[in-house]
């Protein structure tokens, strides 16, 4: 075994053990609050994910600033991994957001700023995938990319001071703010944000790694298409997939 | 293809824009609100007025039906609110504003629900909404743990399958260009 995957195993131990007493702390150890009743324990999962889907977009702002920097190809392969990371967490923030305002405001879905700002995040992510997806590899869509990402990364600031600017419905920012929020709920809310802070570095890591391996067939399928005499009739833009390739190199 | 990513880059930045300037405009148009009915008005405060003492004179409730309710309130109000470590306070606001913004603000802060009694047109009492039964719910508490389960194993499931396929095409994409000397250094 490689020193490599066994970080990542390591990694993903951890993942799992601190998951596992977050689950304990949700259901086992934390009182249910008075007023919501269990419906509450939704917010240990909602409020660290929506956490994580904003800094989610500020690592892809931070690795646009370094990709369009120094022109180096891991940026950007952070920047793709941060941002299709991000979209999972913010879909799944949007989704679980929802679920819990249904028994507690009465509606899933309200017009008020924090949430109509969120889904405007989600549709930044989804704006910068679908950039990335149909615009032909290479140096420019590299760079406009970035431009998206950095731009996205505007709409972070609006999101978290949200309920203290427009005075709304939505509860005040609790992950990294003077929140007076403490105890048994606050302990409870930090281990969970904790736990899917260090799932988002795992998630992150392996769609980073993917992106690589994306880009060494790019390479090789380049590389073949430069040798005539073994591969006549294939290029960069029209090479498929082989499927009957040989097992065990994994 | 350009032109396809340039008009749904287009129509998504159209679609949100409309999107957000009603809740922008929600925000600024808090005097839109209507004085609660005789009876009892339960919902979250999400406004506080105060007058340039800073004394109490009013909240704005978010009720459950996602109405704006304007709650005057005065020195006959009478307040019955506990605040996050159990402490109970029952005042009338002429009595004690101060304690009485305290617990109005805390309310607000921790997203409690109030229960406001109004009586001919006059806010008589503010009180802790009615407890009612905690463990109901369920079904959305248990729906919002399995959305998030299935989407990040779903997520994981795939960029696993993923890795494997670009893994096993990395390898036969270097044995072609390295040749039989590759493979047989993948089968050995």
């Amino acid at each position: 075994m490689t020193a490599l995957p066994k970080i990542r195993l390591i990694w993903l131990g951890v993942t799992a053990a601190l998951m596992a007493l977050t689950l304990w702390m949700i259901f086992l150890w934390v009182p249910t609050e008075i007023n919501q009743g269990n419906i509450q324990r939704s917010l240990y999962f909602h409020v660290p994910v929506a956490w994580i889907a904003m800094v989610a977009i500020v690592l892809v702002a931070v690795a646009s600033v370094a990709y369009l920097k120094t022109r180096d190809e891991k940026w950007d392969r952070l920047a793709v991994a941060g941002a299709e990371t991000g979209v999972i967490f913010a879909a799944l923030m949007l989704i679980t957001g929802m679920v819990w305002a249904k028994p507690v405001w009465g509606v899933w879905w309200t017009g008020e700023p924090k949430l109509t700002t969120t889904l405007i995040l989600f549709f930044i992510y989804v704006a910068y995938l679908m950039f990335r997806a149909y615009f032909p590899p290479g140096e420019q869509r590299r760079r406009l990319a970035a431009i998206i990402g950095l731009m996205g990364a505007i709409d972070t600031p609006i999101i978290y001071y949200g309920a203290q600017l427009w005075e709304r419905a939505h509860p005040s920012a609790v992950v990294g703010s003077d929140s007076s929020i403490d105890g048994p709920i606050g302990l409870t809310w930090m281990v969970a944000t904790l736990t899917f802070s260090v799932l988002f570095v795992y998630v992150a890591s392996e769609r980073y790694r993917l992106r690589k391996q994306e880009d060494e067939v790019m390479a090789l399928r380049r590389a073949i298409s430069l040798q005539p005499s073994r591969t006549p009739s294939s290029s960069m833009d029209n090479a498929e997939p082989i499927s009957s390739a040989p097992a065990g190199g994994a | 293809m350009r032109k396809i990513i340039v008009t749904l880059l287009i129509v998504l930045t159209g679609f949100s824009i409309p999107l957000a300037i009603p809740g922008i405009a929600m925000a600024q148009s808090a005097a839109s609100s209507s004085a609660p009915p005789d009876g009892n008005t339960s919902g979250v405060i999400t406004v506080i007025q105060v007058d340039q003492n800073t004394k109490l004179v009013g909240f704005i409730l978010s009720t459950k039906d996602g109405e704006l309710v304007e709650v005057s309130v005065d020195d006959s109000t009478t307040f019955g609110l506990e605040n996050a470590s159990g402490d109970r306070l029952v005042s009338v606001l002429g009595e004690d504003p101060a304690e009485s913004l305290l617990r109005i603000t805390d309310q607000r802060e921790r997203f409690a629900p109030v229960t406001v009694t109004v009586k001919d047109g006059i806010t008589t009492a503010v009180v802790d909404r009615e407890q009612g039964d905690l463990e109901r719910n369920l079904g959305f508490l248990f729906a919002i743990y399995l959305v998030t389960w299935a989407g990040f194993f779903a997520y994981i499931f795939i960029v696993s399958r993923k890795q494997n396929d670009l893994s096993r095409e990395i390898n036969a994409l270097k044995g072609q260009i390295l040749g039989p000397e590759h493979e047989a250094g993948l089968a050995g």
